[in-house]
Parts: C-alpha cells; sequence; structure tokens
C-alpha cells in the first residue's frame, strides 16, 4: 500500500466497470434511446433507458450551447455541453422539467431521492468536430487520430451517494445489480458515452444529410468516455480505511489463487499469451505529453517483452508446476514496479473462475465500532506494530508537512494548498494520518498503560479519530496508504490512479502530480453489443482495422 | 426540505467540528444523526440546540476527575453539561464497564443541556451488544420519560419522542440491562427504514453555518491550483 505501487496500479477483472459490463452481460440487459429531441446544432434532451431484470433506470441527457469562452474541463467551470441525471426508473414529464432546471445548475441544484447520479461533460476539442466532419464527408475517421484521444467527451464530475440531495446508496446498495461500489457511476459513464457516439452520427447527418455515413461500430467501440481527475478523489482513499481494505484485500486473493494453479491448461496459457501480445501494442498506442510516464511506458514495454522472453526460455508454461507464480517471481527481479502491476492484471485476465467472484463484496456496510475497552498499552502495540512507516517520518523536516488539505468553499470538494501561503490552515482537513499517528503515540507513551480507552480519550477527545482508525488496522491490514498526505514528497496522482485503475480506467494521462485525464470503458461492447459472447474481452483495447 | 442520509451524516460531522469539537466526535454525531434521522424522528432540533448551547458558550464541558467514576457533570459550576461534548465518553463508559464487569453499573449524567443527544448515541452503542442486553435509560423529568435502545431501536416505557425532543438541562440516568424475549419482538417491528428525510430547514440552515466554517474560500491561486488542474485543460 506505498504511494508508488499504488501509482502504478491497472486495471483487472474486479475492476468497477468490468463488473458492470459483465453484469449487463449475464443479466441481458436492455438499452433504448427513448428520447432523441436535439436541434441541428445538437442540443437538447435525450434518454437512455436501461431495463434490467427488476428496475429500469433512465439517464436523462441535457445538451447545452457552451460559450467558448466558458470552456474549462476544470471543476471550477460553470457551464458544460452537456449535462446529465441518472434517474431511477422512468421519468415522468415532470421530472424531466424538474431535471432540466436541476441539471444544468450541478452542485447548485437540488435533486429528489429518485435522482441517483449527477454528471456533466464536455466535447473533446480535438477530436469531436474532425469525426463529425469526416462523416458528414461520408469517410470514417482515421483510426489513428480517434486513438490519440480515445474519447468524443470527457466527464469532469460524477456525484452520487447522497451530494446534492441526491439518492443515498444505501438505498439501492440491496439491489444485486447495484452491490458492488459505483455500479450506478459506471453505468452513467456508460450511457453518457452511448449518447457521445450517437451525437456525432446525428451532428453529421444534419450537416450533411444525404452524404453522411454513420460511425463504424468497430470504431465507435474504441471510443471511450473521458475523464478529468483532480484532488477531490484523493482523501477518499484515505477516508475510507475498511473499504480500501476490501478492494486490495480481493486483489491479493485473486492473486494469490492464480499463483497456485498448479498447471495451466494450454487454453489458459494461450488467452494469456495473447492479452500480453495486446497489451504490448497498447502501450506502443498509450501516446501522452507527460514525459516521466512516457518513459515509464516505454520502459514497460520492454517489460512485456521480457515477459515473452521469459516464456520461450521455460520451454512452454504448460509443462511447469504453478507456472504463474515461477513467472511472477521471475518477472518480479526484472520488471518496473508499473511492468509489474501490469503483469499482475494479466494473470488474472485467463481466471475468471478464480477472480469473478471477489468482485461482487468490494462494498462494505458502515458501521461504528469501536472497542473503548482495549487497554493503551495494547493500542501502543498495535501502533508500534502496524504503523512503523507513520513513526518513522521526520515531522520536524518541513517538507513533511509543506501542504494542508481543507474544503473549498466553491465546490465543496477537498483541495490542498501550501501551509505557508494560504490561508485557512485552522480549518485543515483530518487527512495527515502518519501525523496523527505520531501525536497519538506521544500520548499512550505518556499515559498509564492499564487504563482502557474510554479513561484515554475522556482526557485527549481531540485523539479520538485516529484512535478508532488504528483499532481497525488490527483487522483490515490492507486498510492504509503508506505514506504521508501532506508531505511535499506525496504526489495524490498515486492515489487517484489507485482509484481510478479499480474503476477500470485506462490511458492515464497525467497532467502534474495533481491531476490525469483518463479513459473508460474504451473497447467495451455498445449498448446492442451487450449479447456477444466474448462481451467481457475488451481490457487493454488496441487501434482496430477498418476492412 | 429533504435532505440525504449522507448529507446529514457530514454536515453533522462539520458542524461539530465548526463549533470546535474534535472530529472524532463530530464523526460519531454524524453517524448517529443519520441512524436516528433513518429510523425515528425527522427532527434534528437538538443538534442545532446543543450547537448553539456550546458556541453561546451556554454549556460547558464535563468535569474530568468524577467522569472516572461514573458522573459526568459540568466542569463549570451553575452550567449544563454540553451532551456534545460528553457524549462519546457516556458511550463508551457504558460499553467499557459492560465488556470489564458484564455488571449494570449505572452512568450519571447531571444537568445535560440536551439529553436527546445521549440517547440518540445509545442507540449506536446498543448495535455493539449482544442481542439480550439493551441500553436501558430515564430522564428525571416530571414526570419522567424512559426507555431502552436496543439493536439500534429506540422504545419508551413512560413519556414518548416528543417529550424526549423537548427535554433539556435535566439529568439521566443510563445502565445496561438484559432484554426480556417479549421485549425483543416489541422494538424489531418498529425497526423500518424511512425513505425520505424532511427536515425543517431553519434547523438545517442553523446547522449548515456551523458546517460552513470549515470551508475556506478560494483565492486566485488556489482557483488555478486548487483542484490540480492546470491553465490550458481542454482537449
Amino acid at each position: 500500500m506505498k504511494l508508488d505501487r499504488l501509482g502504478a496500479s491497472f486495471q483487472t477483472r474486479l475492476s468497477f466497470m468490468r463488473r458492470l459490463i459483465r453484469h449487463m452481460h449475464s443479466e441481458h440487459w436492455a438499452i433504448s434511446r427513448t428520447k432523441f429531441d436535439l436541434d441541428k446544432e445538437g442540443y437538447g434532451t435525450a434518454i437512455y433507458q436501461v431495463k434490467t431484470p427488476n428496475n429500469y433506470y433512465s439517464l436523462v441527457c441535457f445538451s447545452h450551447y457552451l460559450n467558448p469562452k466558458e470552456r474549462t474541463d476544470r471543476v471550477i467551470a460553470q457551464n458544460w455541453d452537456s449535462t446529465y441525471t441518472l434517474f431511477d426508473g422512468i421519468p415522468t414529464e415532470r421530472d424531466i422539467v424538474r431535471l432540466a432546471e436541476q441539471t444544468v445548475k450541478q452542485e447548485s441544484g437540488r435533486f429528489n431521492a429518485t435522482d441517483l447520479v449527477l454528471s456533466r461533460a464536455n466535447k473533446s476539442l480535438r477530436l469531436f468536430e474532425n469525426i463529425v466532419d469526416k462523416l458528414a464527408k461520408g469517410s470514417q475517421p482515421d483510426p489513428y487520430v480517434l486513438n490519440s484521444v480515445g474519447y468524443l467527451m470527457r466527464t469532469t464530475a460524477v456525484y452520487a451517494n447522497g451530494k446534492f440531495g441526491l439518492a443515498d446508496r444505501s438505498d439501492y446498495a440491496s439491489r444485486p445489480e447495484l452491490l458492488p461500489p459505483y455500479q450506478l457511476e459506471m453505468l452513467t459513464v456508460y450511457l453518457i458515452r452511448e449518447f457521445s457516439l450517437d451525437l456525432v452520427d446525428y451532428l453529421a447527418a444534419c450537416k450533411a444529410p444525404n452524404q453522411a455515413v454513420k460511425l463504424d461500430p468497430i470504431l465507435k467501440r474504441h471510443l471511450g468516455m473521458g475523464n478529468a481527475t483532480g484532488l477531490g478523489m484523493a482523501p477518499f482513499l484515505v477516508d475510507h480505511p475498511i473499504l480500501i481494505h476490501k478492494w486490495f484485500e480481493a486483489r491479493e486473493i485473486a492473486l494469490s489463487r492464480v499463483l497456485a494453479v498448479r498447471k495451466a491448461t494450454p487454453e489458459k496459457t494461450n488467452r494469456f499469451k495473447m492479452l500480453l501480445k495486446r497489451a504490448t501494442q497498447h502501450l506502443t498506442e498509450w501516446n501522452i505529453e507527460d514525459y516521466d510516464q512516457k518513459q515509464r511506458i516505454s520502459t514497460m514495454h520492454s517489460d512485456m517483452l521480457s515477459i515473452s522472453q521469459l516464456i520461450s526460455d521455460s520451454g512452454g508454461l504448460e509443462s511447469l508446476l504453478f507456472p504463474w507464480n515461477i513467472l511472477l517471481k521471475k518477472s518480479e527481479k526484472i520488471l518496473s514496479i508499473e511492468g509489474y502491476e501490469l503483469l499482475v492484471s494479466l494473470l488474472m485476465e485467463p481466471y475468471p473462475e478464480l477472480v469473478d467472484e471477489l468482485g461482487e463484496a468490494l462494498h462494505v456496510e458502515e458501521k461504528n465500532s469501536f472497542d473503548p475497552g482495549m487497554k493503551v498499552a495494547t493500542l501502543l502495540s498495535t501502533l508500534n506494530k502496524h504503523y512503523d512507516w507513520a513513526l518513522a517520518i521526520d515531522f520536524q523536516d518541513p517538507d513533511e508537512s509543506e501542504y494542508f488539505w481543507y474544503y473549498s468553499e466553491e465546490k465543496l470538494e477537498p483541495r490542498r494548498g501550501r501551509r505557508t501561503d494560504e490561508t485557512g490552515v485552522k480549518n485543515e482537513m483530518k487527512i495527515s494520518i502518519a501525523r496523527d499517528i505520531q501525536d497519538l503515540h506521544s500520548a499512550l507513551t505518556k499515559a498509564e498503560q492499564h487504563i482502557s480507552l474510554t479513561y484515554f480519550l475522556m482526557s485527549h477527545p481531540e485523539l479520538r479519530h485516529i484512535t478508532k482508525r488504528t483499532q481497525l488496522a488490527i483487522h483490515y491490514p490492507y486498510s492504509e496508504i503508506r505514506g504521508n498526505m501532506i508531505s511535499n514528497k506525496c504526489r495524490p496522482i498515486d492515489i487517484l490512479r489507485s482509484k481510478l485503475a479499480y474503476f477500470g480506467a485506462s490511458k492515464f494521462d497525467p497532467k502534474s502530480d495533481l491531476w490525469t485525464r483518463i479513459t473508460l470503458a474504451q473497447g467495451a461492447p455498445l449498448r446492442n453489443e451487450l449479447n456477444i459472447e466474448d462481451a467481457d474481452d475488451w481490457c487493454f483495447p488496441i487501434v482496430p482495422k477498418l476492412f | 426540505m429533504r435532505v440525504s442520509r449522507n448529507e446529514v451524516k457530514t454536515t453533522i460531522a462539520k458542524a461539530t467540528v465548526g463549533v470546535g469539537l474534535p472530529l472524532g466526535i463530530g464523526e460519531e454525531l454524524g453517524y448517529s444523526a443519520q441512524n436516528i434521522l433513518k429510523y425515528h424522528s425527522s427532527s434534528l432540533v437538538p443538534f442545532a440546540k446543543a450547537f448553539d448551547a456550546i458556541e453561546k458558550n451556554i454549556s460547558s464541558n464535563f468535569d474530568l476527575n468524577q467522569a472516572f467514576q461514573g458522573y459526568f457533570s459540568a466542569e463549570k459550576i451553575n452550567t449544563p453539561l454540553s451532551a456534545l461534548a460528553c457524549v462519546t465518553s457516556v458511550c463508551d463508559l457504558i460499553l467499557d464497564n459492560h465488556i470489564k464487569l458484564s455488571d449494570s453499573s449505572t452512568i450519571h449524567i447531571n444537568n445535560v443541556d440536551i439529553p436527546a443527544i445521549i440517547i440518540f448515541q445509545t442507540l449506536i452503542t446498543s448495535q455493539n451488544l449482544d442481542i439480550k442486553n439493551c441500553v436501558s435509560w430515564t430522564l428525571h423529568e416530571k414526570p419522567s420519560i424512559s426507555g431502552f435502545s436496543a439493536q439500534g431501536c429506540l422504545t419508551f416505557t413512560s413519556g414518548g419522542l416528543s417529550d424526549l425532543l423537548k427535554a433539556c438541562r435535566t439529568s439521566l440516568s443510563i445502565k445496561i440491562i438484559r432484554l426480556s424475549s417479549q421485549s425483543n419482538s416489541i422494538y424489531l417491528k418498529y425497526l423500518t427504514q424511512k425513505n425520505t428525510i424532511e427536515v425543517d430547514r431553519n434547523t438545517w440552515t442553523c446547522i449548515c453555518k456551523y458546517a460552513e466554517r470549515l470551508l475556506i474560500k478560494a483565492t486566485d491561486e488556489s482557483r488555478l491550483t486548487g483542484a490540480g488542474a492546470g491553465i490550458i485543460d481542454t482537449d
């Protein structure tokens, strides 16, 4: 759970978008466009209705004119090309009127318990018009141009779980299709992707009704949904230690199951080799500007070739006992961190029967549990055992507390500022776990060792949050990110990447240490392809060939 | 107005910190408020009153030495005890005594400003007890209000929820008791989750006012870099 390892994460079979697509496929969800009331410029309302075995969900889309001067994908924007609400059920005309009024306001709007997810997206200036123009002229866009961006629209926020009055997760978490985390958010992103693909076809047809063609489905499939994610997401992982434990424990269990496979069948090894080849090509097509990430991609490409070589040298994986364990052990010595993590992701792919069920248990029911009867000495011992990494940080060094985190008034979202440059330090968010651990350690050391935490906390109520958290570490070994969130060495993007990878993101495109662009659902089947046999075979997508 | 349970939880937690109490207490109060609204009352008035009492220095923290003996009273003479300040320690002590002694020692809370806050929190405590046990409590009002908290469910044996919500500056005693099987069937039927939470707008505004103290105004610098974005960020 170190930051550099988290910052090298990749999507796996456990990722939430992968699970959603599998579930849609297995339950034969039907998605239909029930309204597409747009003008010739593409502004208006559209609705995508999802029919599951037990429920209906509807994405209500509002497409707007956006003044070019107001175009920014940062979360501080006030206007967007399009705004969305995922509605629980089928909205009435009255619902649509209400949502039209509230959805466009985004964070300033108020929502009902029928409203599940709120989002917005902007068109990709690099790609959207280019594709519309091509289609209007009757030709298909160059797949490599299309790959250079990978999406037509990019979301800048996807809100749920009670924000701005939206439905609480506890209202719907018992529905089987929504049991794993973030399924509604992923569904929303998936449906916005469908809207963006329909929109280019529609606009091209408006532009040249007699000449326009539709975007080839093969190309459509290679377009995902973009997303820009900044700091707001980072404190979430710190604030939800049990949830995070579940996610990373599941990953470790999945990997250990694969490594315990005694003999690999040719079917499994061939699948792995095919995916290794695909991932290697995927790396060559992962084109971004960031110099450091480019270097890492190049190293990973060499890593993948080294794995191929290891497989050749082994005389065939099928002949080995515990082949995957041997491969990972040998690779460990020669791969970069990111190459290693990519290999871990690939190793899980041939084994849905060992991995996928773990994806159904990644949620937690929130509980407020605390053992106030624990003795001070016991907690101190827990601290020494589980938090040595935090106790080793030197907070006398100003670099280790250069930053502080706070809630911005403007967007009600977490932000980071320099302790010396910005006001508001007194309202610092309590996410500096390592520093709080040191404070707790100091107080526990000075306290009478035989008393219980009840009495300790009567004297030290300010340490209650960190005391409770520390007790969790006994039962949840993957609950802590072993890094200092307020250090100038902390790269929040590492935290973002680990969460985004669990969402199922690919093509990480870091713009600084603080924010990144990503692509979700690139390669995933389209709404009319959900019943195809290989609906889950879309990870590490590569540029399609047009025939 | 309608609010979500998550908004209740986070806003109460922030408001607690906003009036100067520790986050750990705020987190538990947030959880408690969410729970009470989920199953029992639609009123956040006790929380708003308790925040006001701290804010206006009407109520004070508890006397530590007495608390060690199981008696909670205000550290300042002639002021009521702040329920917000003592609630987590009271509930810790209930549980601690129960685990350690398996006994029924009574905890006394004197002249507490808003007793409902403590009763609400005992509902959370009761979820950590064996199903055969419950938290029994009595408010020494005239007439008295009493009941028990079992497995997160509030049951009154005298008085009712509206009496509890109105009660202020009163003494309270709490102990853990064995629950009869008959009582079990009584409380379980009441545990029905509410689908929509409607709260009084003025009360909500009052609580939000305290929570908003944690928000930091944007500056030109933070607008540019606060979320991490660069200056050119469209594509």
